[in-house]
């Protein structure tokens, strides 16, 4: 093939081409004919000429004529030889047992925590989106603002939006509202077989309308979606409900509900499919009720009365703008009509969000359940690419030591003919093996892991990657992907050797300053993230340690029936209540009280990690009679202060000798906490005290005493300016502090004194220290996952580093034994070896110091009370990972320069 | 026999072949046909034809010598086998009986 090429020829490429698509046997003769023509042209028309007509006459030999003559054969050698790059391959992973070892366990362990990670991510992506018109779908969200300052922002909105938009909207097709109950604060009776009314325990229930089902697609098993809720008081319930109350037998059963005043028959008309993990609204119970006439305030319900969440289905996506505008025209012209005098001067305006990613953005006030984290979820995303790069990368360098181990067999196959495609492909079936390998390993651990995980996640087991086929399409194209981007690399880079030099066994080392630079990339990863979960768990530790201001530890909250019944009435200036029940608490409190080992009990309408939904804006004539404050309200008894050793920092508690402490909604005394007392512009909190404060609509208030400012949220926020009024009738919770004994001591105890008073009423307990921490869930997760990652790439990271150094030796075991006759310690031989990778990851400490420093400034920002980012929690990572890889390198050195020369130095 | 039938322009290439003997390759018969007939011809038409006379078994090859001209690669030579040979004969043949009905006379008549 390489005679003659002394012409001052024809270009060469043209030929390349007639090459490929000719078969062997006629290349010859046409490549001739063409040359001839060639310079035949060159002669008659000139040199540029010639060239076009050559490729001109090249191309259009690309004709079945020609390329049809050397089909069969070729598919033959292909079959053949990708057969032989599958043995060679598998040869290979036998013969070099830790290289294979290190890959495989690497790229499995990575695989496992991506397809978790993907499990997880995919289910938060997923909420909502079972419901047939799930894009169509917005939710109406609350915005209520007073002189500029948001004051209100929830889920919740007002009745007079659904009726709005049910009527006088043309671009939407339905829009329902949903007010949520559940058995906190509403008993449910049923008939049992014995036709005895039994209560139903733990229920999540929502009235709804009519509409309800023209939005929303929860799947029915018994009734049509179109006809169960268009009669009033008909009622739904779950599949496990069903089964379990009404022995699967419930259409035409019927229960009745008591919400404290009145009670309702509702008859049963259809039996859901038990509502999917991945929906926002969660519930067991559907009731369809008469739409209410009277309100809070015993007037008739006009359109500023809140009503619930409110849902629209749109006709097309694109009319969302024009909604949203015709929104805020509805608010400009309804805000002036603001009559209940709660609502001075307050300005409301409505957002759409669309429903699906309520889930992952929303985050409001009053959400029907808790909203999932969107930053938890990229930072997911980002730590699985990362951990996957990670196994890549290891991959990338074994393989490339390794071709150096090859390279004689490399060298000859190229002799003998191997095109450099051929090597390519041979080295990529390799790492599709590889890869292939590494997929059913982490498949069947993920099998493994999967009921351990969706404890841990929340996600549900049915939910599984696995068990779905177009995921199953996505995990071949995974591994295709991960088999190209470990593979690519090293296929070039074998397969560009040259021959002989091959064969010498001569190689460029410098073309490997990239195995350096990755090496450097595992390591910053391994070092940033340790550095990242130092600092998440000092953040953590550090939130949970911190003084309160507020005693939450050995405190059991009982939920209370808040069922005095109560009527407003304007000439009363306030409600008249009938206070049996209350009565009821008082005596529940005083027999807790008489009981050894408990210190106190007090009823209060929030509990700490609560955020209250009440709040009354103030002015301060000192500071600026014209502008609003806004306090958040808490209902208190007399001994709110002393069961949860809240402080007086001046004046006096709520106290039975003032019976002027009571008062009534035009007049009060009030106690308010020490950001409050800043807020209004008192200097001290003594100054506050008997100073008289008007809310924004005009009742007078007297502050008989300040109180340390505790943390009613989690330490993430800041404090909340707070005022306290008494409320002697029942609130919604009992808090209890027990002392000198175990809490299930504590628990019975109360469970006793407890159905002596409340005998009908459910006994729902729960400890307050841990309802508090609640609110850390996603930040200790968040910290769990993270050092969990850490763990996993400094091990990947030490799997490479000990493939390299293994690797290393083997080659320089003859080098070992010279200097060490010439008399070089142990310790001389490991500082040889540590040396190159020291530097390594001390670069890589330069990569990550910065950037871990400056992400982690970012991320602590949002916190409201943060650790300082002390030199320490940067040096012991870097300390940790130098040990760490030190170790790896060394354990493995120490054998080898321990060893006689002798023994070295005579293997051959 | 007579169900085989040659197109125009493989009955051309047959011909040449035939014509030139020794010297019947690719690029050789391509120029003939280029200055003997001042007919525009692409190269790879005549080997896809040049192969497919092949197949049907009325030429034959076998590879020549090599010139400076072809850059040293040699040529394949073809050369026509009998089958063609009478194939040529026959086409020849019907042709002239097809000539000879046609009346001379009335052309001149006219």
């Amino acid at each position: 093939m390489a005679v003659g090429k002394k012409n001052i020829g024809p270009p060469k490429w043209p030929l390349q081409f007639l090459r490929r698509i000719c078969p062997e046997h006629l290349y010859e003769e046409i490549e001739g004919d063409l040359i001839q023509k060639f310079n035949r042209d060159v002669k008659n028309l000139g040199q540029r000429r010639a060239k076009k007509k050559l490729l001109w006459n090249t191309i259009r030999f690309l004709r079945p004529g020609i390329v049809l003559r050397n089909k069969f054969s070729f598919e033959l050698i292909q079959l053949h030889m990708i057969w032989s790059y599958f043995k060679l391959a598998a040869r290979g992973l036998v013969r070099y047992k830790m290289f294979s070892t290190i890959n495989v366990l690497g790229l499995s362990v990575s695989m496992v925590a991506c397809i978790l990670i993907l499990q997880y991510v995919r289910f938060e992506f997923s909420y909502d989106d079972f419901h047939r018109n799930a894009e169509n779908i917005y939710r109406v969200a609350t915005k209520v603002t007073l002189q500029n300052e948001v004051i209100v922002h929830e889920t919740n909105t007002y009745d007079g939006i659904s009726k709005a938009l049910n009527t006088d909207y043309p671009e939407i097709k339905a829009a329902t509202t949903v007010r949520g109950f559940n058995s906190d604060r509403t008993f449910i009776h049923y008939q049992d077989k014995n036709n005895k009314l039994v209560p139903l325990e733990n229920f999540k229930a929502f009235d709804v309308d009519s509409i309800f089902f023209k939005v929303f697609s929860f799947p029915l098993l018994q009734g049509n979606s179109e006809v169960v809720l268009q009669d009033p008081y008909t009622a739904l319930i779950s599949e496990t409900f069903s089964n379990n109350y009404f022995s699967g037998d419930a259409i035409g059963k019927s229960f009745q509900v008591y919400n404290g005043e009145e009670t309702q028959h509702y008859k049963i008309t259809g039996v859901l499919k038990d509502v999917p993990s991945n929906s926002h609204i969660k519930f067991d119970i559907l009731t369809r009720s008469d739409p209410r006439t009277k309100n809070f305030w015993n007037n008739d319900v006009g359109f500023w009365d809140w009503g619930g969440q409110t849902y629209v289905l749109l006709a097309d996506i694109t009319l969302r703008g024009e909604l949203e505008n015709k929104l805020a025209q509805l608010a400009l012209s309804k805000n002036g009509l603001k009559n209940n005098k709660d609502d001075y001067g307050q300005i409301s305006t409505f957002e759409l969000r669309p429903l699906g990613n309520i889930h992952l953005y929303s985050h409001l006030q009053e959400e029907l359940e808790t909203n999932g984290s969107s930053s938890l979820v990229y930072a997911l995303i980002m730590l699985a690419i990362i951990i996957l790069i990670m196994a890549w990368v290891n991959y990338i360098n074994l393989s490339t030591a390794m071709s150096e181990e090859k390279i004689k067999s490399i060298g000859v196959r190229k002799v003998v003919g191997a095109t450099r495609f051929s090597l390519v492909l041979q080295v990529l079936t390799e790492s599709l093996l590889f890869n292939v390998l590494s997929v059913s390993l982490a498949v069947v651990s993920v099998h493994m892991l999967l009921p351990s995980f969706a404890s841990f996640s929340g996600v549900p087991l049915t939910y599984g990657v696995l068990y779905d086929n177009t995921m199953l399409i996505g995990l071949l194209v995974f591994v295709l992907v991960s088999a190209l981007m470990s593979g690519l690399y090293p296929a070039f880079v074998i397969a560009s050797y040259y021959p002989v030099r091959a064969l010498k066994g001569n190689l460029n080392t410098s073309r490997f300053a990239l195995r350096k630079i990755l090496v450097v990339f595992q390591f910053a990863a391994a070092i940033s993230l340790i550095i990242t979960t130092l600092v998440a768990y000092q953040q953590l530790s550090f939130m949970r340690d911190k003084e309160l201001g507020i005693n939450i530890n050995q405190v059991m909250i009982i939920k209370a029936m808040n069922f005095d019944k109560e009527t407003w009435s304007d000439s009363e200036g306030g409600f008249t209540i009938d206070s049996t029940y209350s009565n009821k608490a008082n005596l529940f409190k005083e027999g807790i009280r008489a009981q050894a080992g408990f210190l106190n009990a007090t009823s209060l309408s929030h509990i700490p990690g609560q955020l209250p939904n009440w709040g009354t804006e103030f002015r301060a004539e000192s500071i600026d009679p014209q502008k609003a404050y806004r306090l958040i309200a808490m209902g208190v008894d007399y001994d709110f202060l002393s069961t949860l050793q809240v402080k007086i920092l001046a004046g006096r508690n709520f106290s039975h000798d003032f019976l002027s402490d009571r008062g009534n909604e035009g007049k009060r005394a009030v106690l308010i906490n020490e950001a409050a007392t800043k807020l209004l512009g008192f200097k001290t909190p003594q100054e506050a005290i008997h100073k008289h404060i008007s809310t924004y609509w005009g009742a007078d208030y007297e502050i008989i005493g300040v109180v340390n400012s505790f943390h009613q949220l989690s330490v993430k926020e800041n404090v909340q300016p707070i005022y306290f009024i008494l409320q002697p009738r029942a609130l919604d919770y009992f808090a209890i502090h027990y002392q000198g004994r175990n809490a299930t001591d504590a628990i019975e105890q109360a469970r006793i004194t407890w159905n002596n008073y409340f005998p009908d009423t459910p006994f729902n307990y729960f400890f307050l220290d841990e309802y508090f921490d609640q609110q850390y869930q996603y930040d200790r997760k968040f910290r769990d996952i993270v050092s969990l990652f850490s763990g996993l790439t400094i091990f990947i990271g030490c799997l490479g580093l000990f493939g390299l150094t293994s690797y290393s030796i083997l080659k320089r075991t003859k080098e070992i034994g010279i200097r060490k006759v010439m008399g070089a310690t142990a310790s001389n031989i490991i500082a040889l070896f540590t040396n190159d990778f020291m530097k390594l990851i001390l670069i890589a400490n330069a990569v990550a110091l910065p950037l871990a420093y400056l992400g982690l400034k970012r991320w602590l920002e949002s916190y409201a009370y943060k650790i300082t980012l002390y030199w320490w929690l940067f040096v012991i990572p870097v300390i940790l990972v130098l040990v760490i890889g030190v170790m790896t390198i060394s354990l493995q050195i120490l054998k080898v320069a321990l060893k006689n020369p002798v023994n070295s130095l005579r293997s051959e | 026999m007579a169900k085989e039938y040659l197109g125009e322009f493989e009955e051309l290439v047959l011909t040449l072949v035939a014509a030139l003997q020794e010297d019947a390759y690719g690029a050789a018969i391509s120029e003939e046909i280029e200055t003997k007939f001042k007919r525009e011809v692409n190269l790879s038409a005549v080997h896809v034809t040049l192969y497919r006379l092949e197949d049907k078994g009325y030429i034959k090859s076998k590879m020549g010598g090599g010139t400076n001209e072809r850059g040293g690669r040699r040529k394949r030579i073809f050369t026509i086998t009998s089958a063609g040979m009478a194939m040529l004969r026959a086409m020849k043949e019907t042709r002239l009986e097809l000539w000879n009905m046609v009346p001379q006379l009335k052309m001149s008549g006219l």
